[in-house]
């Protein structure tokens, strides 16, 4: 009898164009945007998927405050990861073209989405981190930071596909897509400071005056325009 | 259309741009469509630049950063021209428009692309109004990422023009030479009439107006080693 370990049973083959075929074989993934099979399907699934998973992650952090701040950055979250995407889609398709692209604006449009992805299921699956520190913090600043921190891993590996799309000769470089990825990130942080405040209620709208007519709510001050980094500070310097 | 639109066959095939280059397939109507599209691309942009200011400047904008940029191509295009005979590389004037609106059209296309992003931050980010540091700060960041976008564009075309050289110019050396002279001539000019087409970004402390009223007054050089050097360097000028 032979003293060798049999080989482990191959794996089982990830149903093409499922989430898990993303995460587990992005090469093969993209392998398939550029085949140009079920481009739509792929295209709702994973847009659907990062919507959910930054969902789950604002929702995580707005337990700082409260389950009800927590819901509505829920729905914040699954917001900017589309509005994101849709205001980059231009740039998306350019810096594809740039990057030597030979596939089809949908080809283009499912390799995006498939970045932004990868980018929702690994921040689901960092949620409960924020989550525990959420509910047992004091400081905004702290969860704010604990927020940006958790979330580079999640744009280091929303590249994966773009890697996988250069392998399967989709596109010839990858700085163009890296770039867009890197605009993307500023369009989701600038939305976050629009949609302010993430970490508390917000502000109660202000009494109607005596020269209201009555019955008539007085209309909530707009927030203050400001720069996405300004507002970082600002909620680092509060939280200290 | 990929075959018919150049500026579209830049973006998707640059490969086959070029080729038609250097095998002198760009004529008088491709020339056209590439100065038609860097129009639009900075029109769009330009309305995006200005639009936090008033949408009067965000108009003005719009028409004056295309007269930047075909203006500049332009001023220097007979300069380009003898520097590309001189240099022995066999390139014509519609060879030299050619390649440098093909590399201007590339800048615009990241121009149009990032417009979207540029306005969203205007909006989301940058007050029209309140206290003057507040309004200071939001021209500041404003320039910044401005500066940025175009810088990018920039470098693109810089990037794109010189890959057109190397396949049109035999020579490297030459190619080389060539693209340093029309980059200088270039940034030259173009400094200096953007100098005189001011207000880009608009700063909240002046009108809007469509020029300054001393557009004409000195130029933009002038301006760098009469006032900016003597602060930087601390001598009273």
């Amino acid at each position: 009898m032979p003293d060798t370990i049999p080989p482990p049973p191959a794996p089982a083959a990830e149903p093409a164009g499922s989430l898990s075929e993303l995460l587990k074989a992005p090469d093969r993934y993209a392998l398939g945007i550029v085949g140009g099979g079920a481009l739509g399907a792929r295209v709702a699934v994973a847009l659907a998927a990062a919507a959910a998973g930054s969902a789950l992650f604002f929702f995580a952090a707005g337990f700082f405050a409260s389950w009800q701040v927590a819901l509505l950055d829920a729905a914040k979250g699954a917001g900017i990861a589309l509005f994101a995407f849709v205001l980059c889609l231009p740039s998306l398709y350019v810096f594809s073209c740039l990057s030597g692209a030979t596939l089809r604006a949908s080809q283009i449009v499912a390799a995006g989405a498939a970045c932004l992805a990868t980018a929702g299921l690994l921040l689901a699956a960092l949620a409960p981190v924020l989550w525990l520190f959420a509910v047992s913090s004091s400081s905004a600043g702290f969860v704010a930071g604990l927020a940006v921190v958790l979330a580079l891993p999640a744009a280091r590996y929303a590249l994966a596909p773009v890697t996988g799309l250069q392998r399967a000769g989709g596109i010839r470089t990858t700085g163009g897509l890296r770039l867009w990825l890197a605009v993307l990130a500023i369009v989701a942080l600038q939305t976050v400071t629009l949609l302010r405040p993430m970490l508390a209620a917000p502000p109660p709208e202000p009494e109607p005056t005596p020269f209201d007519a009555p019955g008539s709510k007085a209309a909530p001050a707009a927030p203050e325009k400001m720069f996405f980094l300004e507002h970082f500070l600002r909620t680092m310097d509060n939280g200290r | 259309m990929r075959r018919g639109f150049l500026p579209l066959l830049l973006l998707r095939d640059g490969d086959a741009f070029r080729a038609r280059l250097r095998e002198g397939r760009v004529g008088a109507g491709g020339i056209a469509q590439l100065a038609l599209f860097v129009c639009l691309a900075c029109a769009v942009y330009g309305a995006a630049l200005a639009g936090w200011r008033s949408p009067r400047l965000a108009l003005y904008v719009a028409a004056k950063l295309p007269l930047v940029f075909l203006g500049s191509t332009l001023v220097v295009a007979g300069c380009n021209a003898v520097a590309a005979a001189l240099l022995r590389t066999g390139l014509g004037l519609r060879d030299v428009l050619a390649a440098v609106f093909g590399a201007m059209a590339l800048a615009g296309w990241i121009l149009l692309a990032l417009a979207p992003v540029a306005l969203f931050l205007v909006a989301a980010a940058c007050p029209d109004a309140g206290p003057d540091e507040t309004l200071r700060r939001a021209h500041n960041a404003m320039l910044l990422v401005h500066c940025a976008v175009l810088a990018l564009a920039g470098l693109a075309g810089v990037a794109s023009l010189w890959a057109a050289l190397r396949r049109m110019v035999p020579s490297a050396r030459a190619a080389a030479s060539l693209a340093a002279v029309w980059i200088g001539a270039y940034a030259f000019v173009g400094t200096q009439l953007g100098w005189m087409l001011r207000p880009f970004v608009g700063s909240p402390f002046y009108d809007v107006v469509f020029l300054r009223p001393d557009a004409l007054d000195r130029n933009f050089y002038e301006f760098v080693f009469g006032e900016v050097l003597p602060f930087l360097l601390g001598v009273s000028p």
